[in-house]
């Protein structure tokens, strides 16, 4: 066993963990961190996205110990009921949500695309979201939210300037 | 049985060396039940199913002695540099278009920030993206071990599915290839139900020309056989010939017959035969058409 800290959404949290436990477990069952979702546990569908340290990891294939001093964030770490990130705003406005369980994950690899390039094209976007699969909503409402939400970003920065 | 995905099914002992000097040291200690873990995006799935189950990770991601990324008389590519940083390297030297578009291809950001060059290598997939690409290159892996360091032609590197060349104690250390002469240009296709699926076919291709003349061609597929090849019956039939369509489509038809696909749960041989010569043409007329400038 071994002693980790993982900072989750900016709060530092200490556990213990064997080492063949992988992250997204640790985090569900050990940190309460239930947003993050447990999909095919072998990186295909990309439910259990996190950004570790800023960039878009699959948690099912990382381990924990991997994990340890390092900055993870969730949904919840992007914004809150109160406060929504607008990628969020644009899922809920677009309908890009059905059953839910692809949404933790689809909008951290948005927000992973939209850092990397934050005027993507729709295949472009598309392809920041080919590690995610949706099974309700065949993807045109999510590529619609995402496409209005990195026109919503670039239009604030034009205007805060 | 089912086979459990969400769990790790084998107790082993994880290892983080700061050095490379003491990774390989795990390595030469532990031997075969050691396994060198670089982005996880191969090896802890083959973890989960139960396909590998080694004694001891050796996490050789935070080794400064794999990340090396040099542009010189030879292109150097640490091995454990990660796509994400590969990808805007190439992308900045602006000549090799052919490995670039073969990361470029993967898309998926969950693997393009873990992966690395390193592991695609030593994961050993005959479909794997970047071994035709590098081929064509005709690239070397630099390879060590606490004993020995040697270098690997990578037409050599691959001895069959899952397979190469490294003994247990060795790991790699970069990949490397001379720097394009002038009027080179490459190119590569693939071929894949969705985006971020495994490859059906792939193929990467390196020409120079004078004129319409082809006076250096390269030609490699990946998927097509029991590792990643090269096309040399057709290199040979382009190489010092002049190019016109009758000599493309020779050279698509020699491809077709030279490689050895089977079929397999994403598609049949006889779809990879004619897939292959298909994205051969495309792969050639995208790289010719770069060479010309």
């Amino acid at each position: 066993m071994q002693d980790i800290e993982i900072k989750v959404n900016g709060r530092p949290m200490r556990t213990t963990v064997a080492v063949d436990e992988t992250l997204v477990d640790v985090l569900r069952q050990r940190l309460g961190v239930v947003e993050v979702k447990n999909g095919c546990g072998q990186g295909d569908c990309g439910a259990c996205t996190v950004l570790l340290d800023g960039e878009a990891v699959n948690s099912c294939l990382t381990l924990a110990v991997q994990a340890d001093g390092r900055q993870v964030t969730t949904t919840r770490g992007l914004g809150t009921a109160e406060d929504p990130h607008p990628l969020q705003t644009a899922f809920i406005e677009h309908g890009a949500v059905q059953c839910g369980f692809c949404s933790s994950g689809m909008i951290l690899s948005a927000a992973s695309l939209l850092q990397q390039n934050a005027a993507p094209t729709r295949d472009e976007i598309r392809e920041g979201i080919s590690g995610n699969l949706c099974r309700c909503t065949g993807y045109t409402k999510i590529v619609d939210a995402i496409d209005e939400a990195a026109k919503a970003g670039s239009s604030e920065e034009r205007s805060a300037r | 049985m089912t086979v459990n995905t969400r769990v790790l099914i084998n107790d082993f002992t994880y290892h983080v060396p700061s050095t490379l000097a003491e990774a390989l040291g795990f390595l030469d200690q532990y031997g075969e039940d050691a396994a060198v873990l670089a982005g996880g995006t191969d090896l802890i799935i083959q973890m989960k199913l139960g396909r590998r189950s080694p004694k001891f990770l050796v996490d050789v991601s935070k080794l400064e002695e794999l990340k090396h990324l040099e542009a010189g008389e030879k292109i150097l590519i640490g091995a454990g540099r990660r796509y994400m940083d590969v990808l805007p390297f190439l992308q900045g030297l602006g000549r090799y278009h052919g490995l670039a578009e073969a990361i470029d291809s993967i898309g998926k950001l969950q693997v393009l920030s873990v992966a690395t060059v390193g592991g695609n290598l030593g994961n050993g997939s005959p479909a794997a993206d970047t071994p035709p690409p590098l081929m064509t290159y005709d690239a070397s892996v630099r390879v060590r071990s606490a004993h020995q360091e040697r270098v690997v032609p990578l037409r050599e590197f691959h001895t069959g599915p899952g397979a190469i060349v490294l003994a247990p104690n060795e790991i790699i250390v970069a990949v490397e290839f001379d720097a394009f002469p002038d009027g080179r240009a490459s190119a590569f296709r693939k071929l894949t139900r969705v985006a971020s699926d495994i490859s059906k076919v792939t193929c990467a291709v390196a020409v120079e020309r004078a004129g319409e003349t082809c006076t250096h061609c390269r030609i490699a597929l990946g998927a097509v056989g029991p590792t990643p090849l090269r096309a040399r019956s057709a290199e040979a039939a382009l190489e010092g010939r002049e190019v016109d369509a009758s000599a493309v489509e020779e050279c698509a038809r020699l491809i077709v017959e030279e490689i050895s696909p089977i079929d397999d749960i994403r598609c049949s041989e006889k779809y990879r035969r004619e897939a292959a010569g298909v994205l051969f043409r495309d792969a050639f007329a995208s790289a010719w058409e770069r060479a010309k400038c």
